[in-house]
């Protein structure tokens, strides 16, 4: 599927991502991310960061299924969209994910700010021991998911 | 961690950091979704907002195992709730709940009128799993509840009377939890309506000011006979609003009843309504708010709802206990005869309403008792009386509810004080009073 440039933007800004994915007994897993990077191709490609500890099973279940979802969801707006795979892989973390990482977490904690939340609180939020892995998928689907009657509708 | 339940991470479950759902299709595509709200039911059941048919909802519906992550704001600790989906539930206790908690965060993110709850997604936690390997920030020090429950249990045990329970209860809410804004209404005769009989910490004390059952965050909790928290309040909600739309009726006494000024902040930002109860039955609603925001979480909750079934049980008790009187009435203020201009007193039998010259007094039952005292007062120049001798009058429209005589006792007595300086109630024991009488009066029956 083709992303624009306003939903590239809207990706890689500091919004809340959230991905899951499910055991082969079809039990779901779910865990947070740290950012968000478009891979240019023929086919876009959207890499995300976890620790990997925190991810817990969700690695696991990426790993041997490759599905996944990742919702993407501005704190201040609400505006939502998530986008869905089955190709999903884990792979190491660069240098480079690893500075953006840092970048997410200092924007976003500007934009939580006004809700009450300490720049340390989202330090803490967001603190890993250094393991950070990415995650790399094609979406294969992406839907809406702003909170209203459009929500759940596929974005064309 | 072993120890850990869904109990113990209550403070994560008040909607601060949105919780998120993931869910499995029958066909194996996960789906993840942010959550309004996760609502506690009990140490093994949550409750998660169904707002609008979406892929969650089909996927609990065909595969019903979800994975729940939810945050503690103060911490930032995470944690993993492992779900089963149960039933949906669309009306009842645990769906007014979240209809009102729902309203509250709704207008706090500018969502109000997108959303509208459809159902109450029942769950049953089945593990609770701290997210390894993540940082937590301290806890800050906090007064001990349970310190602050043993000295107001303390406090209002010794109460002797339904006025100075209800008094001693409100002014200790203050002084053990600085719960500044506070109010009690008690159920009325036909069990349709409550009625303010104390409140602490407003301009107006309002008492006889009307609530319906069902309406704003004290009508629905005596409705629902639910304790209802509102960490970010909206005005759908908020009490004076309640109080407006609870006078719809078109007689008379109740559109009056609309003038007596209901006590409320303009903007609470948290609200709890606690149903005062006493062996299961509804006797009245405690409520408290704050102009802040999630000033009151589960641990408030819990202590509050011990504290009003205390108070429903203790004001049972004083109930049961007012027929023994004390011998000897109090030393009382020095009688004062009449004087001065006389006073209009109209009575309206059709409900026993009462207007002093051209001003609304009081309507229902405080009425009926006011215009017995009065012309007992002026037929026989009788100014001591007794509960019990009210009980025992045939006359008045006395309810079953035994302690209902003294819940409208207090209401006379506070609205006698806030309206009308020529007339006075005052305890002189257990069980009896006096009617001050400072203006001679002219009574006048305006039949039915």
């Amino acid at each position: 599927m083709i992303l624009d440039e306003e939903i590239n933007a809207f990706l890689t800004s500091a919004v809340s991502i959230m991905l899951a994915s499910r055991n082969s007994q079809f039990v779901p897993s779910l865990t947070r991310a740290m950012g968000c990077r478009i891979v240019a191709g023929a086919a876009p490609r959207l890499r995300v960061f976890v620790s990997r500890e925190q991810a817990g099973e969700l690695l696991d279940d990426v790993s041997a299924s490759g599905m996944i979802s990742a919702t993407f969801s501005r704190p201040n707006t609400h505006r939502a969209l998530q986008f869905k795979g089955r190709d999903a892989v884990v792979t190491t973390a660069s240098e480079q994910d690893k500075e953006l990482i840092k970048a997410y977490v200092l924007d976003f904690a500007e934009v939580i700010h006004p809700f009450g939340f300490s720049a340390e609180f989202t330090r803490t939020f967001f603190a890993c021991a250094g393991d950070e892995v990415a995650i790399e998928f094609t979406p294969s689907d992406a839907y809406q998911q702003t909170p209203g009657p459009e929500a759940g509708v596929r974005l064309t | 961690m072993s120890n850990l339940t869904l109990g113990s991470i209550r403070q994560c479950l008040d909607g601060q950091i949105p919780a998120v759902v993931a869910t499995c299709s029958q066909d194996g595509v996960p789906n993840g979704s942010y959550v309004s709200q996760v609502h506690y039911i009990d140490p093994e059941h949550v409750a998660l907002s169904f707002q609008f048919f979406n892929k969650t909802h089909a996927n609990i519906l065909a595969n019903p195992v979800a994975c729940i992550m939810v945050a503690d704001p103060e911490t930032a600790a995470r944690y993993r709730l492992q779900a089963r989906y149960l039933r949906t539930e669309s009306e009842g206790p645990i769906f007014e709940n979240l209809k009102a908690k729902l309203a509250g965060i709704a207008s706090h993110t500018g969502m109000s009128g997108i959303f509208k709850l459809k159902g109450a997604d029942i769950y049953r936690v089945t593990h609770v799993s701290e997210v390894s390997g993540q940082s937590a920030l301290p806890t800050a020090p906090r007064r001990s509840l349970l310190a602050a429950v043993r000295n107001f249990v303390d406090a209002t045990q010794r109460c002797t009377e339904l006025d100075e329970l209800l008094t001693c209860a409100l002014s200790e809410l203050d002084a053990q939890f600085r719960i500044g804004h506070s109010m009690i209404h008690w159920l009325d005769e036909s069990g349709e309506r409550l009625y303010l009989v104390a409140s602490h910490g407003y301009e107006q004390y309002g008492a006889g000011s009307e609530i319906q059952l069902g309406h704003g965050v004290i009508g629905v909790a005596a409705n629902a006979r639910i304790s209802i928290r509102i960490t970010h309040a909206t005005s759908e909600y908020t009490y004076s609003r309640a109080a407006r739309e609870s006078v719809r009726d078109t007689q008379l006494a109740d559109r009056l009843e609309a003038e007596i000024p209901a006590p409320g902040l303009p903007a609470p930002g948290s609200q709890l309504a606690v149903p005062i109860t006493a062996r299961g039955a509804l006797l009245g609603v405690l409520y408290v708010e704050d102009a802040a925001d999630s000033q009151f979480g589960y641990d408030e909750e819990d202590a509050l709802v011990a504290i009003a079934q205390h108070l429903g049980l203790a004001a049972q008790l004083l109930s049961q206990s007012v027929e023994r009187e004390s011998p000897q009435p109090r030393k009382l203020v020095q009688d004062m005869e009449p004087s001065g201009r006389s006073v209009a007193i109209r009575h309206y039998q059709t409900d026993d309403t009462i207007f002093v010259d051209e001003d609304y007094l009081i309507k229902g039952v405080a009425g009926a008792i006011l215009w017995k005292l009065l012309r007992e007062f002026q037929s026989a120049g009788r100014n001591e009386f007794s509960n019990r001798e009210l009980r025992l009058d045939a006359a008045l429209p006395l309810p079953e509810l035994s302690n209902n005589l003294e819940a409208r006792l207090i209401l006379l007595k506070r609205r006698l004080a806030e309206r009308c300086p020529h007339l006075a109630i005052e305890n002189t024991g257990r069980g009896r009073f006096k009617l001050h009488v400072a203006r001679p009066v002219k009574l006048l029956e305006m039949g039915s």
